[in-house]
């Protein structure tokens, strides 16, 4: 059967529940159905095919059940993914806190992992707690973008994934580009401690 | 990080169902239930699918079990009984994992499904239902058949590992699957790999993947847990993130390979197993060593050897964790 896509690419979602992943989900993905297992197996996905600089990616994004449980996101757990989303509430501080140590944590352990961040649900002013201003200072230090959305509303919640997009597929152009680069017939001595195996630093 | 067990059982089983087979383009559908009062839609769809994985044929009877995970990922266990003298299925759902008393409890209520009287059955499931659950080492009783007959369980005592023959899971686990297939997975799990348990038994499969997450205590597997995986589902072997799933043969032939990625794969049936990782050779070889060796002795292994040689390992690898921690801070 022919391919009817350029690039697929599995994402993750991450944050606390409650936070509004599965409407992120709903408000993104295509309409076809893939059934909702996520209370009966703790486990879902949804599909959304999306054009992109003229290429079609297809989107797999997953999003497993109680992730409060996990102190620490280890790489085991998104080593087989292209990128992160990672989301909290805007109007609940302890999602934000629960976000920024899962960041730390992706940071100490140098892994390079597409990545952006989600504060979710800014449709209400008066009940948020989380600062823009602190958001993104956040943010720039830990060298990520930022989106504040409203799934609610259908606020940004394109513009995020479509971000996350260019990320991946930016990030497997260079890799591309630095496998074409080794495989000429140049021998790159810097390779061993620039370029290569950069993706599995742990 | 906690087990995926809950404590706060008030009921030995929270729902019977009977299911019947898919027919034509009708889905399976749960066509009696006990209690009534059990309105977890999502779930009694979940059961009729999980009953039903895939077009079964059916020459003995058979009991196997399957996980639910819920939004807590906390699990609930689905005890399915298929007899080919049958045109259904029966399951009970419950938050305990008592494999040993629910395929008896599934028996007894086949049974009573052929009394002559209906009232028994619905007698008896309330009985049960009822029963306050015995404390450890005890034994849960309740009469019924108008108090001529008894059915009893005896409550698990806690820590107290599988045993062969006792515990058929594990009994099953370790005939149908060699030592050094059963430390593979145990490594591959502790890596937290992908991966796949196959077999074109519902009861063998189910057995290999519950004993192989009873392997790892005190270890609990923390990601995806599916010990017997529908048809229907097929695509979520696609998951990018760790998980252990058991695909009955015919699910599996649905199945393009080559879009699975980095999957470890036993074939429960076969006693083969595919993997692109080296994982038991990246554990410290002065922990595996004693674990093949312990394995070797075949004739020593009845009771609860097996269980205690992977336990020790792990007491040999992490037991120590303890004194690897450093903390700034004055408390903790």
């Amino acid at each position: 059967m022919a391919r009817d896509y350029d690039h697929l690419f599995k994402l993750l979602i991450i944050g606390d529940s409650g936070v509004g992943k599965s409407s992120l989900l709903l408000r993104f993905a295509d309409n076809t159905f893939t059934g909702n297992y996520i209370t009966t197996i703790g486990v879902d996905f949804k599909i959304k095919t999306i054009n992109i600089d003229g290429l079609k990616v297809k989107l797999q994004i997953w999003d497993t059940a109680g992730q409060e449980r996990f102190r620490t996101i280890t790489s085991t757990y998104y080593r087989g993914t292209h990128g992160v989303i990672v989301v909290y509430d805007v109007t609940n501080g302890e999602s934000f806190a629960n976000v920024k140590r899962w960041l730390h944590e992706i940071d100490q352990h140098c892994d390079v992992v597409n990545r952006v961040l989600v504060g979710n649900k800014n449709d209400t002013p008066e009940r948020k707690v989380v600062l823009t201003e602190d958001a993104q200072r956040f943010a720039d230090t830990m060298n990520i973008q930022l989106f504040e959305t409203s799934a609610k509303d259908n606020m940004y919640v394109e513009e995020m994934f479509l971000a996350i997009t260019r990320l991946v597929l930016r990030s497997k152009k260079e890799m591309r580009e630095r496998q074409n680069f080794t495989q000429g017939d140049t021998v790159n001595l810097r390779k061993g401690n620039k370029q290569g195996k950069k993706k599995n630093c742990c | 990080m906690g087990s995926r067990l809950r404590n706060d059982v008030t009921h030995l089983f929270e729902c019977f169902c009977e299911v019947v087979p898919p027919q034509g383009d009708k889905n399976s559908w749960v066509i009696q239930q006990f209690p009534e009062k059990y309105r977890d839609e999502e779930v009694l769809k979940a059961v009729s699918q999980f009953a039903y994985p895939y077009k079964i044929e059916n020459t003995v009877i058979q009991h196997y079990s399957f996980v639910l995970t819920n939004n807590e990922s906390k699990w609930t266990f689905g005890f399915c009984r298929h007899d080919p003298n049958s045109q259904t299925a029966i399951v009970v759902l419950s938050y305990l994992p008592w494999h040993h008393a629910f395929f008896k409890f599934l028996d007894t209520i086949a049974a009573l499904m052929h009394s002559s009287r209906t009232e028994d059955l619905r007698d008896f499931l309330t009985s049960v239902y009822n029963a306050k659950i015995a404390d450890p080492g005890k034994v849960l009783s309740v009469s019924f058949n108008r108090e001529e007959s008894i059915f009893s369980v005896n409550v698990p005592k806690p820590y107290l590992l599988p045993s062969i023959p006792e515990n058929s899971n594990l009994t099953e686990y370790y005939n149908a699957v060699d030592s050094t297939n059963m430390m593979q997975i145990f490594a591959s799990m502790l890596f937290e790999r992908r991966i796949i348990i196959m077999s074109n038994k519902l009861k063998r499969l189910s057995a290999c993947v519950q004993s192989a997450n009873d392997l790892i205590y005190p270890m609990h597997w923390q990601h995806i847990f599916i010990p017997v995986l529908p048809s229907a589902m097929v695509e979520y072997l696609l998951a990018p993130i760790p998980f252990l799933i058991g695909v009955p043969e015919e699910v599996m032939k649905k199945v393009n390979r080559t879009e699975l990625g980095d999957v470890v794969i036993l074939d429960a049936d076969n006693n083969t197993i595919e993997t692109p990782f080296d994982d038991l050779s990246s554990l410290p070889p002065e922990v595996v060593s004693p674990l093949k060796r312990q394995l070797k002795n075949k004739s020593a292994l009845l009771g609860d050897a097996v269980s205690r040689a992977f336990l020790r390992t792990l007491v040999h690898l992490i037991g120590g964790y303890r004194d690897a921690l450093r903390s700034s801070l004055a408390r903790v």
